[in-house]
């Protein structure tokens, strides 16, 4: 199996350019310390505001200029990716598997179960992410790992509501309700018909959810409840910038962009691995 | 069908009530007292002072008379006085929603107008330029902080070609009476078309950059919907028996093909109602998103428990419709076997 | 003139304002501010924005010049006449917005509404604060009122700007709710319509009395309506200022005053402020219990190379908290840069090696934070930034679990009781680096309530600022200057220390 999907995999373009903007944006934030030009933290006042430029300035280089303490856009840019993707990644990692697994059980099980699962869920939608995550923020205190958990604290239920639906509607498909008449057990079905089938769907999530996660980052930070700085985050970077935005618009595009990259080749490698890993559509082409 | 919808609403009882306590506690547990931030760091302020306006908006009982103490109030339909505002909550909660909503379904409606014909035309023709264009372009809109967005169309379209108001809902001196607060609807029930072009230029930023990321949302459900209900069994037969490919994707495999796309869209206009404080901060547009994060910046307790519980009921509601349309298009599902 | 035509003349009034014409047909300024008006009720707030908005539809008993006077306004003068009681004469002539005389029990109807519990929809007015030892006010004829004062208060004038006197007859009629929404006042501008959230809108009152004689011109306002539109964003308000929405915009950050500055048709003003900015040490805890490390840390902040390079050199260094603008500021030599002193004084009181500690602030003051944490690592102090949502630091501050606040605290009044309590007593609710000192507590109390004497409070308040020069329970930092956005074709407007933008004076060119 792994060889057809690599191959069906490959024959999509699209997913392997995502899958290269991914990695080299993973492996950029991952090498940072390394490869990072300057202090991302620190800066020289006198440079401050630079633009972009390949000339030096008193020694120093800034390819992709300063902002308003001196400090080096691109430098930040690879620390911030090292802070913004583990957080998308460990928060979406967390609420896909606690969300898949209480999806599936809660269509399939059905009764009190469904019931309890879904009342859950319905509470936490109810509530305005921000609301929740500044009450946690302020009980745990600021912080990435307390971050991750105000994210995923509701984030879950995201993939738990899509999982349940796909699940409700496959569970009266025609090919369950054979498999069982044919007697299937209930692990067989839950694990051969339904986690197989809602994979395809849990990656789409998953990934339209990383690059969610992301951006939420960036909205809390522009609302003034993001990470602690100095430490950047590729949204700290942006809302800090977004005052200069007319004067110094290179300390908002920077991150701007590895943000757009990044949720780009995330969801474009998305696609690719989901049409790879369904089985009944390796190699067809509708519609043509 | 009234009997299944009034079942659900029952239903949904505990789900307010579950709300409210877990926002009334996690306000209760959070730092920070509403008075002191309401008194600033400025002058002086005797600590009778604080402890009279504690008293006075019952900050000084134990949380569950507290508790109590409001839900007895949403009983009887009163859901307190803000103590930053002074003013009743309901009254605050009231006149900022006709803008959100107003500013929501714009959005929604910008959103499905391009997404699902986007996603329709990317699902049939699969793998074409048409396909791979509209991917990356909602890709790109879905990639970009709603704010970010936001303050390049500032740029673009009012500080540069000056062709679009920056920010606010109208422009003084149209004649426009908001009566209802859909200023739209306001403007067209007046026969008002300058204000209704004035309230439609002022929409027109705030909507687009709330919809970039539902219109993305949309049109990747449809495209992938679509592919899978095509592949299934009775659009191959369908398709087997010589009837026309168009008839085949519009007649049979879109109305499947929608049941996923409807739970998204409802979902995600909740989501929109909800999550918009960013897209209205940075347009001016005063709604309830911009309201609760002053509210719960500012601590006021009263005002953040309002707006929650209206956050709630709205999610309620539009569940209830996604619900309905599901088993409306999906004759498979019957109400009976719903949660 | 007959119904039709009177009909046909305002349709055309009403296509001339509204067809692109404002400019010409009438003068309409518009202000860009950061926050709706909580309510139009002067009586009923605690609110920077709201207070702006009010002072343009309502006036005091005095109010106080930009260079910080305090001159009469509605009040023609007043004297001391106990130390406890203070008489005001009213300017004869003046009439509310709907065409009602105003008189001496307006004033009396003010200040209760203000100081007795209970008297604003049922509940107190959150101003009583401002006017605290204020217990009544008695008419003594149609333009005389007499103030009392539980206890003397020689510092009331200042305090009077900032309550806004309200009309008797109106808010009687209406009730507090309906007043609140549609509000008559004394102002240069009456109430039109307020689209909650949006804008305030106001026009000018024909029959304005001229305000205070002291702040020329004097008579009816001159453009013909006003309109404060509500947009909380800094690049919205910069954006809106560019392209001509609004000619005022408030609260310019310095960072981006050249973005203001660089288009030909805007100009920057800006005003010192009344927020004074300091560091605060936890003087109870070590190293911070002993002096030396304090002063050390004085002498380790180059307050002159922050306020170049990140307040644009927008501010103006002080020697503790008091602005120069308080008529009772001590001129005192601040400490000055020398990080060579402080590495020395943190080496005799025994910290040579220096020790760890975190800058606790708000966004807002997170680049000088960090700049200052990198000077305190020049003198080896291993300093970290966090920051935090208010609420939750005000509450671990006042419990003494903090080490060092970057801060600052308002003085709208300039009075130095109104920031000295507040920041330095024992126990008050801005006392963040838990200082107490009986000494400068005797002084404040000598100054505002020991005597009458001027020049005994002066000498108080002089040896006060000496006394917490040399404890230093903070870093003295600076008082920042405010600034605005202003369109060219404004003029006649300055703006005021304590955020008024008073709008009376203001004209607009073409």
């Amino acid at each position: 199996m792994g060889s057809r999907v690599w191959r069906a995999f490959r024959r999509n373009r699209l997913a392997l350019v995502g899958g290269g903007l991914v990695l080299v944006l993973g492996l950029s934030a991952l090498l940072a310390p390394w490869i990072a030009p300057h202090d991302p933290l620190r800066g020289r006042l006198p440079d401050r505001l630079r633009g972009p430029s390949t000339t030096a300035v008193s020694g120093k280089l800034y390819l992709f200029g300063t902002d308003n303490l001196g400090r080096d856009i691109l430098s930040r840019v690879l620390h911030g990716g090292r802070v913004s993707i583990s957080l998308g990644l460990l928060v979406v990692g967390v609420s896909i598997v606690v969300g898949v697994v209480l999806g599936l059980v809660s269509a399939y099980a059905g009764g009190w179960v469904d019931t309890v699962v879904q009342r859950v869920v319905d509470v936490l939608l109810a509530f305005p992410y921000l609301v929740l995550a500044i009450a946690l923020m302020g009980l745990f205190g600021p912080g990435f790992l307390n971050l991750v958990v105000a994210l995923a604290f509701k984030e879950w239920v995201m993939a738990c509501r899509i999982v349940r639906s796909e699940a409700l509607a496959l569970k009266t498909a025609a090919f369950v309700e054979a498999s069982r008449a044919a007697g299937a057990g209930p692990a067989r079905i839950l694990v051969r018909h339904l986690l197989l089938n809602v994979i395809p769907g849990a990656i789409v999530v998953a990934t339209l959810r990383v690059g969610w996660v992301v951006l939420m980052e960036a909205s809390l930070s522009f609302l003034g409840l993001g990470i602690q700085p100095p430490q950047p985050s590729w949204g700290v970077i942006i809302a800090d910038g977004r005052d200069y935005l007319f004067r110094a618009p290179w300390i908002s595009t920077l991150p701007g962009i590895a943000i757009l990259l990044f949720v780009l080749g995330v969801n474009l490698l998305g696609e690719g691995l989901r049409d790879a890993l369904d089985p009944r559509l390796a190699g067809e082409r509708v519609g043509e | 069908m009234v009997a299944y919808v009034a079942r659900r609403f029952l239903q949904a009882l505990p789900v307010l009530f579950g709300v409210t306590f877990v926002v009334f506690l996690l306000l209760y547990v959070t730092p920070g007292d509403p008075v002191e931030l309401y008194m600033g760091q400025a002058g002086t302020v005797s600590p009778e002072e604080i402890a009279r306006i504690r008293q006075e908006f019952g900050l000084d009982r134990p949380f569950l008379e507290q508790y109590g103490r409001f839900l007895w109030g949403v009983v009887r339909g009163d859901l307190g006085r803000s103590i930053i505002h002074r003013r009743p909550v309901a009254e605050l909660i009231a006149e900022r929603i006709p803008a959100t909503m107003e500013l929501s379904l714009f959005a929604a409606l910008i959103a499905l107008l391009v997404a699902i014909p986007v996603g329709v035309i990317a699902a049939v023709r699969r793998y074409s330029l048409l396909d791979s264009v509209g991917t990356l372009l909602s890709l790109v809109g879905v990639s970009m902080p709603g704010f970010w967005l936001g303050l390049i169309l500032i740029i673009l379209f009012s500080v540069t070609l000056r062709v679009l108001p920056v920010a606010g809902r109208m422009t003084y001196g149209t004649g426009l009476d908001p009566r209802t607060g859909f200023l739209l609807l306001d403007a067209v029930l007046q026969g008002n078309g300058r204000a209704a072009l004035d309230v439609l230029r002022h929409l027109a930023m705030p909507a687009l950059a709330m919809s970039a990321g539902m219109m993305a949302m949309t049109m990747r459900i449809t495209r992938s919907s679509l592919l899978e209900t095509i592949r299934q069994d009775y659009v191959r037969t369908a398709r087997a028996k010589g009837v026309p490919e168009p008839r085949v994707i519009l007649r049979h495999a879109l109305r499947n093909a929608l049941l996923p796309v409807v739970t998204a869209v409802a979902l995600n206009l909740g989501a929109l109602l909800g999550g918009n404080m960013v897209v209205e901060t940075v347009f001016a547009w005063p709604g309830l998103g911009q309201r609760v994060v002053d509210a719960v910046k500012t601590r006021d307790f009263p005002l953040v428990q309002g707006c929650v519980l209206v956050y709630a009921l709205t999610y309620v509601v539009l569940n209830l419709v996604a619900d309905l349309s599901y088993a409306f298009l999906n004759p498979r599902i019957s109400h009976g076997k719903e949660g | 003139m007959n119904r039709t035509q009177a009909q046909l003349l305002t349709l055309a009034l009403v296509a001339a304002l509204s067809i692109g014409g404002l400019a010409q047909q009438a003068k309409t300024l518009v202000v860009g501010i950061e926050a709706d008006a909580l309510t139009l009720d002067p009586g009923n707030f605690r609110h920077r924005e709201t207070e702006t908005i009010l002072r343009n539809m309502f006036d005091g008993l005095v109010t106080r010049t930009p260079d910080g006077r305090i001159v009469p306004e509605l009040a023609a003068s007043w004297e001391r006449i106990s130390p406890t009681e203070w008489v005001f004469y009213l300017r004869d002539g003046v009439t509310w917005h709907d065409g009602t005389p105003f008189t001496a029990d307006d004033v009396v109807f003010t200040v209760e509404r203000t100081v007795k519990e209970g008297r604003i929809s049922g509940l107190t007015s959150p101003r009583k604060g401002l006017l605290d030892p204020v217990t009544d006010a008695v008419a003594l004829d149609r333009l005389t009122v007499k103030l009392i004062t539980s206890v003397p208060f020689a510092a009331l004038p200042s305090f009077l700007p900032h309550t806004l006197i309200v009309p008797r007859h109106y808010v009687e009629a209406v009730g507090d709710e309906q007043f609140a929404a549609a509000p008559v006042g004394t102002g240069p501008f009456q109430f039109v319509r307020w689209d909650r959230g949006q804008q305030v809108v106001m026009e000018r009152y024909a029959g304005y009395y001229g305000g205070a004689t002291d702040l020329p011109p004097v008579g009816p306002a001159l453009v013909d309506r006003v309109i404060f539109r509500v947009l909380p964003e800094t690049s919205t308000r910069i954006a809106a200022l560019r392209a001509g929405d609004i000619h005022i915009a408030t609260r310019i950050p310095v960072d981006l005053i050249p973005e203001v500055e660089a288009d030909p048709n805007l100009t920057v003003m800006s005003v010192r402020g009344t927020r004074s900015a300091f560091l605060e040490m936890n003087v109870n805890q070590p190293p911070f219990d002993d002096v030396r490390v304090r002063r050390a840390i004085n002498y380790a902040i180059d307050v002159d190379l922050i306020i170049e390079y990140i307040l644009n050199g927008l501010a103006t260094p002080i020697p503790t908290i008091l602005s120069p603008d308080s008529p009772f500021y001590a001129p005192l030599t601040p400490y000055g840069y020398d990080p060579d002193k402080a590495r020395a004084l943190l080496a005799t009181a025994g910290y040579g090696t220096g020790f760890s500690v975190t800058i606790d602030t708000q966004p807002h003051f997170r680049d000088v934070a960090l700049v200052i944490a990198e000077m305190l690592r020049e003198v080896g102090i291993d300093a970290k930034v966090q920051e935090w949502d208010w609420g939750i630091l005000q509450r671990e501050l006042l419990a003494g679990r903090r080490m060092m606040h970057l801060g600052d605290w308002g003085n709208s009044t300039l009075e130095p009781n109104d920031i000295l309590i507040p920041k330095l007593v024992t126990g008050e609710r801005g006392n963040f680096s838990g200082y107490s000192s009986r000494v400068l507590e005797a002084l404040i109390d000598l100054a505002e309530r020991g005597t009458v004497d001027p020049e005994v409070r002066r000498q108080a308040y002089r040896v006060a600022q000496q006394l917490i020069f040399d404890d230093a329970p903070m870093a003295f930092l600076w008082v920042a200057q405010e600034s605005y956005g202003v369109s060219r074709r404004v003029v006649g407007w300055t703006p005021s220390p304590d955020s008024r933008i008073n709008l009376h004076d203001a004209d607009l060119t073409n």
